[in-house]
């Protein structure tokens, strides 16, 4: 599967794989019959975080050595403070290089400051033990917000054709800037799309998750990921999946951040409550899912936590086989090409 | 005055840090309601701080399409989801005024970027909370130059014209979204803009910008259902 190389967004063209049981079923629909996918009385789920531009060149201070500091997700103490991220380093080039091909940074150590503008630097607050690339840092600057949007550019990889630019990594539904990387399944979305699902009686609610990294470029440190990862799953939505499940309706994540943030928001008991902080949950094919019963989510590459996440919705072989299928077909992989549609609850 | 009305509404005012924008931050920061500011000047904006300290204040700029998001990204940081907006901001165009086929195109377009794309940008980028919570009210500030034809006022006329229609489109698109958009015209005032408009204008038959910002919060505090467009 190719992936896609622009940020030009097409909802007529954008196609969705549609994977669902009982019986076994497999179609090759476009993102406008998500009014036929979604039912009456189910309810969607969507991700209000907007994308941080995420990319910041500068200069390792004690080395005077350049180096990029992608952040990697939120770690800050509210949607207010954009000061906290994880972050990982690497070293001068930029994306046009494949990531895994990049250069090392500078050795880091704690309390290194690195240069990023006038009036903006990074502090290196902690290193990983095991992946000195892997840090925690702390923005220091006046204006901070306006500096992060001056200096920091979107994160983004060898196979696009352009350069991206803040509002290309935006979804319709942008609120608190807590992702590195956009929650891109909302990508196909258009507000035309929306009210038509609504009119067909599709609930719509809303969580907040700082979509975090998808890539290091080191198979190693990329099985750390996603790092733990800030959500709020708010009352208004928690009422919203009750009175979906009571009538009888499905609750769809738009993006496989919105399924983090409602499967993290699972009590002990097992019980769905409001709830915000920090999240490490991982899901993949053992997982057991508890409050989403489909996913609407990008198309993935083979190994990645996204495809694996996937298949906790749909059993392993008949996402396989519907990825073989699409293989031979024009599908689109990658944040800006084409979606999936898990249902299998 | 219903101060519980305001409590917890977070309010956006571009402009806001002179003339009409100004009084209605303070009005409304006196009335309970989270304010921000968003103006071009630091120096304003230190002002209405020291006047009230509660009023968030952010260094920004509507024309600007590329600092839009920046904009944005500061608002939900720093008020959170806004549930009602005032665009208010404005430029005339160079003053003193000139004839319509006497302004520079640069100078046409300026005056749009302010009144006209930079009030639909900041609404795309703040409206998708609005939608989908199901309610927001956004407040175009209008002017009686969008009805009538004064000579001179070309650019600023037109731009406020298309903002009129601006509201009534996403009116009509946005009729099931309990989502209003409200153009109001606040009468001439005696600000800094009315002003460099008009320099010898009678200053003892303006209003203050604090009489016509009165009124528009009592009309939103007391009607729910306000017609498109209205005149104070």
């Amino acid at each position: 599967m190719k992936p896609a190389t622009t940020s030009m967004r097409r909802l007529e063209n954008t196609r969705v794989l549609s994977i669902t049981s009982n019986p076994s079923l497999i179609r090759h629909a476009s993102a406008r019959e998500l009014t036929e996918l979604l039912r009456p009385g189910d309810l969607l789920v969507v991700n209000r975080s907007a994308t941080i531009p995420s990319s910041f060149h500068g200069t390792h201070k004690p080395s005077k050595k350049s180096i990029e500091i992608r952040l990697a997700s939120f770690r800050g103490a509210s949607p207010g403070d954009l000061s906290s991220w994880h972050a990982i380093a690497f070293g001068s080039g930029d994306w046009r290089t494949p990531t895994e091909n990049r250069a090392s940074p500078p050795e880091l150590k704690v309390a290194d400051m690195i240069s990023i503008g006038q009036g903006l630097d990074i502090k290196v607050e902690a290193v990983d033990k095991n992946f000195n690339r892997l840090i925690q840092i702390e923005f220091i600057g006046r204006d901070l917000i306006s500096s992060l949007y001056k200096y920091g550019s979107p994160i983004q990889y060898s196979y696009m054709n352009e350069t991206l630019a803040v509002w290309d990594q935006q979804t319709l539904f942008a609120g608190p800037a807590l992702s590195v990387e956009p929650p891109s399944a909302a990508f196909a979305m258009s507000w035309e799309l929306l009210f038509k699902l609504q009119n067909a009686g599709v609930e719509v609610a809303t969580v907040l998750h700082g979509a975090g990294i998808s890539t290091s470029g080191s198979r190693d440190l990329d099985r750390h990921l996603p790092l733990e990862e800030w959500f709020e799953v708010g009352t208004a939505t928690v009422d919203s999946i009750f009175r979906t499940k009571t009538r009888g309706g499905k609750v769809v994540a738009l993006g496989t951040s919105v399924a983090r943030a409602l499967e993290s928001s699972v009590n002990f008991y097992g019980r769905l409550e409001p709830k915000s902080g920090f999240t490490s949950l991982r899901i993949g094919t053992k997982t057991k899912i508890k409050v989403v019963d489909a996913l609407i989510s990008g198309l993935h590459e083979p190994g990645t936590s996204h495809l694996e996440l996937s298949k906790a919705f749909c059993s392993k072989e008949l996402v396989e086989q519907a990825y073989d299928q699409a293989s031979s077909l024009p599908y689109r992989n990658h944040e800006f090409g084409d979606l999936s549609f898990l249902s299998c609850f | 005055m219903n101060r519980e009305f305001w409590k917890n509404k977070n309010v956006l005012i571009t402009g806001g840090t002179s003339g009409l924008g100004r009084a209605l931050a303070l009005t409304l920061c006196r009335r309970g309601a989270n304010v921000a500011v968003v103006a071009r000047g630091l120096t304003a904006l230190e002002e209405i701080r020291a006047l009230e300290p509660r009023i968030v204040t952010i260094k920004g700029d509507v024309s600007r399409k590329d600092l839009f998001y920046a904009l944005a990204g500061e608002v939900h940081a720093r008020l959170g989801s806004v549930d009602l907006l005032f665009h208010n901001a404005s430029y005339l165009g160079s003053t003193p005024l000139r004839l319509l086929m006497d302004t520079d195109c640069e100078d046409f377009e300026a005056v749009l970027q302010t009144n006209l794309l930079g009030p639909f940008r900041l609404t795309k980028a703040l409206i998708s909370d609005m939608i989908l919570k199901k309610q927001g009210v956004i407040v175009n500030i209008s002017s009686d130059a969008a009805l009538q034809a004064y000579p001179g006022w070309g650019a600023y006329s037109v731009s406020k014209a298309a903002l009129d229609h601006l509201t009534r489109i996403f009116n009509a698109e946005l009729n099931q979204s309990n989502v209003r958009f409200i153009a109001i015209d606040p009468g001439d005032m005696n600000t800094p803009m009315h002003m460099a408009a008009v320099p010898n204008a009678d200053i003892g038959s303006l209003r203050i910008p604090e009489t016509s910002a009165e009124k528009i919060i009592n009309l939103l505090e007391n009607n729910q259902t306000l017609p498109e467009r209205i005149q104070i």
